[in-house]
């Protein structure tokens, strides 16, 4: 006994309909990712950490207190005017003598207490990277003409070499 | 001048057919696009808020440490990857990982709740050096102005 046999096919008309149910599940279950942030490089680590010393008008001290009040060179300001004082301290314009000779010999100190918030730590070190990322910027168009984000690896080689990040950090020690 | 015959032609009909094959292709970029959460984070991470920040340029092979208060206890603990962890096991922790992963050059993103004490931040980079991880990437959200 034989029957006849038709293939059947398959009907396609609800492909559209499928794609777009797994369409709309991606769509909904996708968070973009918002990996964004400070990048830091930290110092390799030596059982005897050394104890710099640097002349002293070369160095830019921070200190946080436990308060989260910020004293910079012995003066308590307000976090807001950071970048600006770091700009100053590093450019020294008006070539003062309690500032660095040369940009390039600026250090940064921060040091902060045990009991310190991380929130005041992180916006202290963002706003010293805005300090120094706007002098290497502004060095950047008066050399280069752009940016320094879009400068070539040699070239932000020399400007990096002009404007060092230098940032030293340490804990009150009690 | 001319005035032009109104045509008695029924309006074409939009076809169908590649629809699937458009909607297909949204649904494999953004299958593509998706990076399904590896960890669940077991702490309150609130983040700080800064301007300038910047993108990390390899996604791919980081670890990541979560700082904050736990949700069970409320004191502040370190998750590294997706376990809870004391400070000293964590040089070990990144070790291992890094043998695991047969690269040199891991970096950490690093997020910490606001209100955790500087203390025990400094211990982790400490360790963190000593593990000599040292690139790492403090998540931070956008500063309104």
């Amino acid at each position: 006994m034989r029957r006849k046999r038709t293939n059947p096919t398959i009907s396609a008309g609800s492909m559209a309909d499928i794609a777009f149910l797994l369409l709309i599940f991606f769509l909904v279950s996708t968070t973009i990712l918002q990996d964004k942030g400070i990048s830091v490089i930290l110092p390799p680590y030596d059982k005897n950490e050394i104890i710099g010393q640097a002349p002293d008008r070369n160095v830019l001290d921070i200190k946080v207190n436990g308060n989260n009040k910020l004293l910079v060179e012995n003066e308590l300001i307000d976090i807001e005017n950071l970048a600006d004082i770091v700009i100053e301290f590093i450019s020294n314009p008006s070539k003062e003598k309690l500032k660095p000779r040369s940009p390039d010999k600026a250090i940064i100190s921060i040091q902060h207490d045990a009991d310190t918030d991380y929130e005041t730590y992180i916006q202290v070190y963002a706003r010293i990277k805005r300090g120094i990322d706007s002098l290497r910027d502004t060095y950047a168009t008066e050399n280069f003409g752009t940016n320094y984000t879009v400068l070539t690896r040699k070239q932000k080689g020399v400007v990096a070499g002009i404007y060092p990040f230098k940032v030293s950090e340490s804990e009150f020690s009690k | 001048m001319f005035v032009k015959k109104k045509s008695n032609q029924s309006t074409p009909s939009i076809s169908t057919a590649s629809l699937p094959d458009i909607v297909f292709m949204l649904l494999f970029f953004f299958m593509v696009v998706t990076v399904l959460k590896s960890h669940t984070i077991r702490m309150e991470t609130r983040l700080p808020e800064t301007t300038d920040r910047t993108k990390l340029s390899n996604k791919n092979k980081v670890n990541y440490i979560y700082i904050g208060k736990t949700y069970n206890d409320q004191k502040d603990k370190l998750q590294f990857n997706d376990t809870v962890l004391k400070l000293d096991q964590l040089k070990h922790a990144i070790l291992k990982n890094r043998v695991l992963n047969g690269t040199k050059e891991l970096s950490t993103v690093i997020k910490i709740d606001k209100g955790v004490k500087m203390s025990l931040v400094n211990k982790v980079k400490l360790e963190l050096r000593k593990a000599d991880a040292r690139k790492i990437h403090y998540i931070t959200d956008q500063e309104k102005t």
